[in-house]
């Protein structure tokens, strides 16, 4: 039998401190190892964060938003998450095939990407999707056939972008997940896409996700931006607006 | 300048030390994705072999990164006192691990060739030795350092508290220290990474940790890990630092990435030498990790082990109280999963100390690493008697930068395991807290209620 | 107009001014501010207030029974700020109530602007019967005593012209239910009837009691019409079902649930009387020229006969507008919908649909409506430039619920607002981007603007300046009307 101390005592502050801290704080101990509910609670959060990584998007999300699906130079995930050069790129073979079957010279191409979440891209998809379509729709912009990709790091947009001769390109993708959410997602925007655009030239707005930006919302300022890029023809650092703070909460 | 080796079933050429250095490597993913890796097992052990045979003045003539291209190679060579090198010049690599891993060869022996030493050279000795190799001669070094208390003295193993929040939230802060402070952490430091870099919120952070070691007459340091110009800025407006912190990497152009070079560093190390609340003499704190040059581009094709020893090369001009890497933060793409970051974690450990710096570790990992808890609770076990400290977050979960390193509850684990106690001053002011009693925690530990407030 | 709010300061200097039927103050008053609440969704509070002034009692100033003076009121109200020593710039916020039935007079909402645009910090608050019940409940005490004894009040307060009732419940109003019932709408000079108000004149025909300006005082006639009111008052308070009288005589629309209530306190001009008369009594019934003792006499009984328990307090006072508590600017969330040629707005009131978390698509059109038209009943939107319609909690924040949100919210903007006049959505959540996105899909031709991650509730003003930040972000300013006694 193992020595406990559970938070017996001021039960009232240790409560509130639990409660509003964000940290895994009053948490007790058995000696001096954490006590078995606290322990097993963090390795389920870090087993969803890691199922989060592991898993594939659903060959069903992809068929219901319409994408059109393509795979980068990476072959499994163990190859995904130790090569980000290979998650960059696509084949020639896939180039030519997107070229065939996928809309050429778009003023937006958009790009979902699993990234490091697929749940970022189950839970957030389904309402990011229509709304920003429907915005894009409304300003008039000529958006691309909409493709998914596996194995797909950010920079795979420029590769992408190139080969279809975007004027501007949005990748929606699967952030690192963290113990508190497993399904965050970003979305980076550039204009004038092509291999090789550094960071500084593409606009991000992260922390997408239920308890962050709601994915409805960040599709309604996605095609803000995007309108803005377009007008502005520029993006990143170059459009004024780039260096707001996005991530709220 | 062609380097051989006849050991296994061919003969294998190298055109370079850099090839070798980079090729006799442990596997990485970080140095395959810079493309400089071994490409076989074998190639492995032939550089290894060839390595071994190099003497130390080989390693000493030819640094990774040219003298004149590179201020880290600068203060790297500058700092050699000569007659030791003389001293140890024709030794081989081979014969330095010898030397290192004998029993009769004590710490005062080590330390008397220290000063002989490049950073390319520890590289290389750490580069042939195996993963036990590493701790037993860590373990047998001891690297003191003083501050408001003293770390890393023999039999003592100190820890930082770590009490970040994700919205740099100074009641959540001083919640969580009072919880790791009630578990026994923070002689190390309590040290606070700020979500927001600026002098408003570092300054609200020093005077928050500020307040509680003052109340409660706690023999530690704190610091805020905010950009080294923040700090120095509001240390200049009067904000309460014991230690000024900066990350570091192991060439010219990686520190730029970080934007500080070798003149900021003076500047800060000679502004905290007049201005840090802290009694010293010891006032510097760094954190490393390979690849973080890569990561900028500016590895130079220099394998991630050598240029994690440059760091520490870099870090010792400063005499630094606390050095730790934070071994696992990096991703797969560098260290690719709880196997690599163990390597890579003791290497750093050795590394350290054989540079004479006061070496700790934040054995972590991300959430996208293949590791998990007990990787790192494994390397913490392996390195307990060689670190001077590690790192601790609340139930291992930092919610601040997402990634998990050792427990609050770690830190009684290991001092009971292995029979170890917190810094001398620190121990006592537990006793007297009533947190610990004879090395170990009282009933009362671990309720964060101990101290008033919250 | 210039966008100005407040300073951070932790006392704000206010103006309380109130027109009413009869006579016309104005109360200097130190507000404490205090926070409540996070960051975000950061809830006015007032703590300490402490009356600076307190001007003299005027009789409002009536160019005839149906106009005030405006410019009498005006110079009124400088020369008592003078007295005072308080100088315009000093005000940090104030409000104007024009109470009674002063605010049904035909220059009433004129009246209230251009004594709030003197000051440019001021709540324009033209008080329907409404703010009357609740400022009549706050006075006497029925709000305090249903929070001590937590139980349901009904405040009902009778006066002259209306009967208002607010049903306080221990967290504050729960409704408001008014009538046009009164003492003084029967007048009565020299043994003759000299008034018969128009609602009286309609109960007197529906219960054919043939009453006529002129007549000699019929006692048993008037206490008929007296018990008939009475018994409206009760209906009024027991309903649904109402009476089709009631319902006539209603101001505004009556609440569509019954609710339960502990204990009733009358209060006002009338409804201090009871007690002291009984309908069998004898002796000066008209001493007021009025038909306020039987009317008090019928209550009393009317209350008796429905079985409510009547609850007497200590205090029966109105209480007074001593002016508006306003928050510093808070921020709404970084991603809003605006019209930015639409900005700054100011003093818009807010109107509250509260939470449709539990209410279904088909039934959210409806919900709207509703709100809307209690937004045009009791404002005269045109006039005073607009209103923000408050949403608590629109539920699961998915596409296609914002979707119905949207869609429904248009519909009931298309049946019951004018296209022209400005509105404003707010909203808890972070949606308003979306929102405001969907509903230009709908009504792209309204002048709309969408914020959120504010929580406002109704009964208080919002001003909104123009946007900063790169057009992500408005700061707005959240006022309420602080009531003293």
């Amino acid at each position: 039998m193992t020595t406990t101390n559970p938070p017996n005592d001021h039960d009232d502050r240790l409560d509130r401190i639990a409660d509003r801290n964000p940290s895994r704080l009053g948490v007790g101990r058995a000696g001096s190892r954490p006590r078995t509910e606290t322990l097993l609670e963090f390795r389920s959060d870090h087993g969803i964060a890691r199922d989060a990584v592991q898993s594939h998007v659903s060959d069903a999300l992809v068929e219901e938003m319409g994408l059109f699906a393509v795979q980068t130079l990476v072959e499994d995930k163990d190859e995904y998450l130790a090569r980000p050069d290979k998650g960059r790129e696509i084949s020639a073979e896939t180039a030519e095939l997107l070229r065939e079957e996928c809309q050429q010279s778009p003023q937006v191409q958009l790009i979902v990407a699993d990234g490091l979440s697929s749940m970022a891209i189950e839970k957030n998809i389904p309402d990011l999707l229509p709304i920003l379509l429907d915005g894009l729709d409304q300003r008039g912009l000529d958006v691309g056939t909409p493709i998914f990709v596996t194995y797909g790091r950010v920079d795979v947009m420029d590769a992408i972008g190139e080969e279809l001769d975007a004027e501007s390109c949005l990748v929606l993708i699967g952030e690192r997940p963290g113990l508190a959410t497993a399904e965050s997602l970003s979305a980076y925007m550039v204009y004038g896409p092509e291999r090789g655009t550094p960071t500084a030239k593409k606009t991000v707005i992260s922390n997408i996700h239920a308890g962050g930006l709601p994915p409805v919302e960040a599709g309604a300022e996605i095609v803000d931006l995007i309108a803005e890029m377009c007008d502005k023809q520029a993006s990143g650092l170059d459009l004024t607006a780039a260096d707001r703070e996005f991530a709220k909460g | 300048m062609a380097i051989t080796s006849a050991i296994g079933r061919e003969r294998t050429t190298f055109d370079s030390v850099t090839e070798v250095l980079a090729k006799a490597n442990e596997r990485k993913t970080g140095d395959e994705l810079a493309g400089v890796a071994a490409r076989s097992d074998a190639e492995r052990v032939a550089a290894k072999d060839a390595l071994s045979q190099l003497t130390l003045e080989t390693l000493r003539e030819n640094p990774v990164v040219p003298y004149e291209d590179d201020e880290v190679t600068r203060v790297i060579q500058d700092t050699v006192r000569e007659p030791v090198y003389e001293r140890i010049r024709d030794w081989t690599v081979g014969e330095l691990r010898e030397f290192l891993v004998d029993s009769n060869t004590t710490d005062e022996d080590i330390s008397a060739i220290r000063p002989g030493l490049t950073s390319e050279m520890i590289a290389a000795v750490a580069k042939l030795m195996s993963d036990m190799d590493l701790v037993l001669v860590a373990s047998k070094l001891t690297v003191t350092a003083r501050c408001n208390n003293t770390i890393g003295e023999p039999g003592r193993l100190s820890f930082r508290l770590q009490p970040n929040d994700p919205a740099d939230d100074i009641d959540n802060i001083l919640d969580s220290t009072r919880e790791g402070l009630a578990y026994g952490v923070g002689d190390a430091v309590i040290g606070v990474n700020p979500v927001t870099d600026n002098v408003a919120t570092t300054t609200e952070i020093l005077e928050a940790t500020r307040g509680i070691i003052d109340e409660y007459e706690i023999p530690t340091q704190n610091c805020c890990l905010s950009h080294v110009t923040t700090q120095m800025d509001a240390i200049r407006e009067g904000a309460p630092a014991d230690l000024i912190f900066q990350s570091l990497a192991g060439t010219e152009a990686g520190n730029d990435e970080f934007g500080v070079d070798v003149e900021m560093l003076d500047e800060a190390y000679e502004l905290g030498k007049k201005r840090c609340s802290s009694a010293g003499p010891n006032i510097m704190y760094f954190e490393t990790g390979q690849g973080s040059e890569l990561s900028g581009d500016a590895h130079h094709d220099v394998d991630q082990v050598t240029l994690e020893a440059r760091c520490y090369g870099l870090a010792k001009r400063y005499d630094p109280f606390i050095v730790n890497t934070v071994v696992g933060f990096i991703g797969p793409e560098y260290l690719y999963d709880g196997k690599q970051v163990i390597r890579a974690g003791l290497e750093d450990v050795f590394m350290g100390k054989l540079h004479g710096i006061s070496m700790g570790i934040d054995a972590c990992y991300t959430n996208h690493i293949q590791a998990d808890q007990n990787d790192i609770e494994r390397l913490a076990m392996l390195l307990a008697t060689a670190a001077n400290y590690f790192i601790t977050v609340p139930m291992g979960d930092d919610v601040m930068l997402n990634y998990q390193s050792n427990s609050y509850h770690d830190a009684a684990s290991l001092w009971e395991l292995h029979d170890l106690r917190p810094a001398a001053a620190f121990e006592e002011w537990l006793e007297e807290m009533g947190i610990m009693h004879e090395g170990r925690l009282t009933e009362k530990a671990g309720d964060p209620t101990l101290f008033a407030g919250g | 107009m210039v966008f100005d709010p407040p300073t951070d300061a932790a006392t704000l200097t206010s103006v309380g001014i109130d027109v009413g039927t009869t006579t016309t103050h104005v109360v200097v008053s130190e507000l404490a501010v205090e926070s409540a609440g996070g960051s975000g969704t950061e809830k006015l509070a007032i703590g300490d207030r402490t009356v600076r002034f307190r001007g003299p009692v005027h009789e409002t100033p009536l160019v005839d029974p149906e106009t005030v003076d405006i410019d009498a009121v005006s110079e009124l109200i400088a020369s008592d700020l003078k007295t005072a020593g308080v100088a315009p710039e000093e005000i940090d916020t104030g409000a104007v109530i024009v109470t009674g039935e002063t605010a049904r007079t035909a220059n009433a909402e004129p009246l209230a602007h251009q004594l709030a645009d003197e000051s440019g910090s001021f709540v324009v608050a033209t008080a329907g019967a409404a703010l009357e019940a609740i400022l009549a409940g706050q006075g006497a005490g029925s709000a305090a005593y249903a929070a001590d004894s937590e139980a349901t009040i009904a405040n009902v307060d009778v006066g002259g012209g209306t009967t208002n009732t607010a049903i306080f419940d221990p967290d504050g109003v729960v409704e408001t239910r008014c009538l046009d019932v009164g003492g003084r709408l029967v007048g009565i000079t020299d043994g003759k009837i000299t008034k018969l108000a128009d609602p009286a004149r309609t109960i007197s025909e529906a219960h054919g009691l043939g009453l006529s300006v002129g007549d000699p005082v019929d006692r048993e006639n008037l206490s008929a019409l007296a018990a008939a009111m009475a018994v409206l008052v009760i209906d009024s308070l027991l309903g649904p079902p109402y009476d089709p009288l009631t319902r006539q005589l209603s101001i505004g629309s009556l609440p569509d649930e019954p609710q339960a209530i502990d204990s009733v306190v009358f209060t006002g001009g009338v409804g201090r009387l009871i007690g002291e008369y009984t309908a069998a009594a004898e002796g000066d019934l008209f001493a007021y020229n009025d038909l306020g003792p039987l009317l008090a006499a019928e209550l009393a009984d009317a209350a008796a006969d429905a079985g409510m328990t009547v609850t007497r307090l200590s205090e029966d006072l109105r209480a007074t507008v001593i002016g508006a508590g306003t928050h510093t600017t808070q921020l709404s969330g970084r991603t809003v919908f605006i019209k930015a040629d639409l900005l700054p707005l100011r003093n818009l009131p807010v109107l509250s649909a509260g939470s449709l978390a539990d209410i279904d698509s088909g039934e959210l059109a409806a919900t709207f409506s509703m709100v809307l038209s209690q937004a045009t009943q009791r404002h005269d939107v045109r006039d005073i430039g607009g209103v923000a319609i408050a949403i608590d909690d629109i539920g699961a924040l998915s596409y296609d619920r914002l979707r119905e949100v949207a869609a429904s919210f248009a519909a009931a903007l298309q049946d019951g607002y004018p296209a022209s006049v400005p509105i404003v959505v707010v909203t808890e959540q972070n949606c308003a981007k979306a929102l405001g996105q969907l509903l230009r899909a709908r009504c792209a031709d309204r002048p709309l603007t969408v914020i959120d991650e504010l929580a406002v509730s109704t009964g208080s003003y919002l001003d909104i300046g123009e946007p900063i930040a790169h057009g992500e972000t408005v700061p707005a300013v959240v006022k309420t009307l602080v009531f003293g006694s």
